[in-house]
């Protein structure tokens, strides 16, 4: 910045900020993400904002609040703007970002003539210094948008997509999405030429702009088209307490001992709430088969494949290392519950509608691979087990996971009978979580390359 | 530690591909294995002292065991054959029925003709890269048929096939292919064995076993 454009910057008006989109009110048993009249303008209640609807809003919003910050009377316009640019040019944030809290004179002007570059820096380190930087963070964060727009706008007209990925790098939330959007607005090979650019820049495919393209591209396959409405018909069942998810308002709930009128030996996983059909359940399954002896101690794991019915084989493990496959029928997502393309394609037993998306299984205890185990005398028993990883995900979040342990435990005659025993189904646990493990994640993407955009 | 170096043989033809292992005598571990090679070769390092060396032959057309206990490493070349200890029949296992294409013949000797069943444990030895538990498991193929020269003796015949989705989808079933009947020539119907049926080898044989396809 030279100092002609600071002292044109100083002598002009502050642009009025965007107007705010609508915001709507937050449930009453959920998370506090809307702000309403009467809230204060606290850090909390402005960060819960900012992450529901985009720094875009927030902005907005904060530039229609009433200043609290007395400016020094009689303030000296030519030594504050000296100092600025002092600050401004000697790339010291935190005595720019002071300056700014106590200004002489309109700041906007001043904001609006530093550089992308430098607002950026400006709005990072202002953020950086938290409640007491709050309301000059966020009027400086509208400047930086206003620039970044423009910016990206241009870079998208000439298409010129390292550009328009490094631009995309500026925004979050909702507005990132939004602007993901005009890149796909202009075409798939568009946004693949985007998506390129982001890899080049980006090596790791885990950087959020790489996410978001990755998730663009796929979006219609994320939602109600692949969960059309469905009732499985599933009965009964015990439930177990309702655990909330907070970043959505809705809850899970598991539940054992479900019937499909071939079994009575389900599991189910339940997601109740708003947004249901963008909701869904991404399951991985294990499988060990564990020889042991008469007193019960481990005569070793057995080595081998399976082959589900649809799928290439997959390598039995043990409880200690297990390795993962997804657990889908679906031909077009990885969702448990995600409908095929294919007119005869599979889909995972469940429920699902605008607010409820529920999951139901219970495999095979694999009797025919079993029963030769016993043609050793040592071996006294054999658990056959599943285990599963199920995750649910919301578009690009990953919210929570929950473990279940299904065990099938034969003898020998139980073997030679060639059917499965009863199976012990347990949910051995779960919680919060914010990405898919790396091997889940290379499991899933396996079978789905496309769908790379949750984290991990 | 010593080398013990020999081959395998079936009568006049090279075993190839079978486990060889040693161990000591009375154990169940392996304390070395390795593979013969097209010629029937093998050698393992093995420490000195008296060893039971036993082969496991299951990849070829010549099915069954050999073994023998040796001091190491005096006895230097160590020369085994499946007939030192029980003829080879031939024996003609014929799938019929609804046979899937995946669907396997799993054959494992109970008790072979002049092999002591301390040595016959030694089938259940773990051996790195070994993972079927029984001695002998071969697909029907499009012919359905699996032709063998087996070791005289009792055998373990199984058969079975399970396919299943992981996910279970609306309706779906989980189908078997299980052996209903298995009959050896002029319909005698075999016994039951601990798993699958029980067949004594002791002439050439042709088994038919009946397949049926259960949905569950």
């Amino acid at each position: 910045m030279d100092r002609r454009r600071l002292a044109r910057a100083s002598r002009r008006e502050v642009e009025p900020p965007p107007e705010a989109p609508a915001i709507e009110p937050a449930a009453d048993d959920g998370p506090t993400l809307a702000r309403r009249a009467d809230d204060p303008l606290t850090e909390r209640n402005v960060l819960a904002l900012q992450g529901a609807t985009g720094n875009r809003a927030v902005s907005a919003m904060i530039g229609r609040e009433p200043q609290t910050k007395d400016a020094p009377a009689g303030g000296d316009t030519a030594k504050f703007d000296l100092d600025w640019y002092a600050a401004v040019t000697g790339k010291r944030w935190e005595d720019a970002v002071r300056l700014a809290m106590h200004p002489v004179g309109e700041m906007g002007a001043r904001l609006g003539a530093l550089s992308l570059e430098e607002i950026s820096a400006f709005c990072a380190q202002a953020g950086r210094m938290g409640a007491e930087a709050l309301a000059v963070f966020m009027v400086a964060e509208g400047v930086r948008l206003r620039k970044l727009d423009a910016l990206f706008q241009a870079a998208l007209a000439a298409e010129q997509w390292d550009k328009v990925v490094t631009y995309l790098d500026g925004y979050a939330g909702a507005d990132l999405l939004a602007k993901a959007r005009l890149v796909k607005a202009k075409g798939d090979p568009k946004l693949a030429a985007a998506a390129a650019a982001a890899a080049a820049l980006w090596p790791d495919d885990n950087h959020r702009i790489r996410r978001t393209l990755a998730f663009i591209a796929v979006e219609g396959l994320t939602g109600a088209a692949v969960r059309p409405a469905v009732s499985s018909g599933v009965t009964g069942g015990t439930k177990e307490a309702a655990v909330k998810v907070p970043e959505t308002g809705g809850s899970v709930t598991f539940s054992k001992g479900v019937s499909d009128g071939g079994s009575s030996d389900l599991y189910g996983l339940t997601y109740t709430g708003a947004d249901a059909q963008k909701t869904g359940w991404v399951q991985f399954i294990s499988r060990n088969i564990e020889k042991l002896d008469d007193t019960g101690k481990s005569l070793g794991f057995y080595v081998g494949t399976w082959t589900p019915k649809g799928q290439s084989a997959r390598d039995f493990s043990t409880s200690a290392a297990p390795v993962w496959f997804l657990d889908t029928l679906s031909d077009q997502a990885p969702f448990y519950e995600a409908s095929s393309k294919a007119a005869d394609g599979g889909r995972g037993l469940s429920d699902a509608s605008p607010t409820k998306t529920a999951m139901y299984d219970l495999p095979a205890g694999r009797a025919d691979l079993v029963a030769p185990l016993f043609t050793d005398p040592a071996v006294k028993s054999v658990s056959s087990r599943a285990l599963f990883d199920t995750y649910l995900v919301h578009e690009m979040q990953v919210l929570r996971h929950e473990t279940i342990g299904v065990e099938y435990t034969f003898d020998k005659t139980q073997a030679a009978a060639g059917t499965d025993t009863a199976p012990k189904v347990t949910h051995t646990g779960g919680g919060t979580v914010a990405a898919l493990p790396a091997d889940r994640f290379k499991a899933m993407t396996a079978r789905f390359p496309k769908f790379a955009y949750l984290p991990h | 530690m010593g080398e013990l170096s020999g081959t395998l043989r079936a009568g006049r033809e090279a075993v190839a591909g079978a486990v060889v292992l040693a161990a000591e005598p009375g154990a169940t571990d392996a304390l070395a294995s390795t593979r013969t090679a097209e010629d029937g070769a093998f050698s393992l390092s093995v420490p000195d002292g008296m060893l039971r060396v036993f082969a496991r032959a299951g990849a070829g057309v010549a099915v069954g065991v050999a073994t023998r206990t040796v001091e190491a490493p005096a006895e230097g070349r160590l020369d085994l054959d499946l007939e030192d200890h029980a003829a080879l029949h031939p024996v003609s296992i014929v799938a019929e029925g609804d046979v899937p294409p995946e669907l396997d013949l799993q054959l494992t000797p109970e008790r072979i003709d002049g092999v002591d069943r301390d040595a016959l444990a030694l089938l259940h030895a773990t051996v790195p890269g070994v993972t079927r538990p029984m001695l002998v498991t071969r697909p029907f193929g499009p012919a359905r048929r699996v032709d063998l020269r087996m070791q005289g003796g009792s055998w373990i015949l199984y058969s079975a096939y399970d396919l299943a989705p992981d996910a279970r989808g609306a309706g779906s079933r989980h189908l078997a292919w299980r052996v209903e009947r298995a009959e050896a020539e002029g319909g005698a119907e075999l016994p039951p064995a601990a798993i699958g049926h029980a067949l004594e080898v002791d002439r050439p044989l042709t088994v038919i076993l009946r397949i049926v396809r259960l949905e569950r």
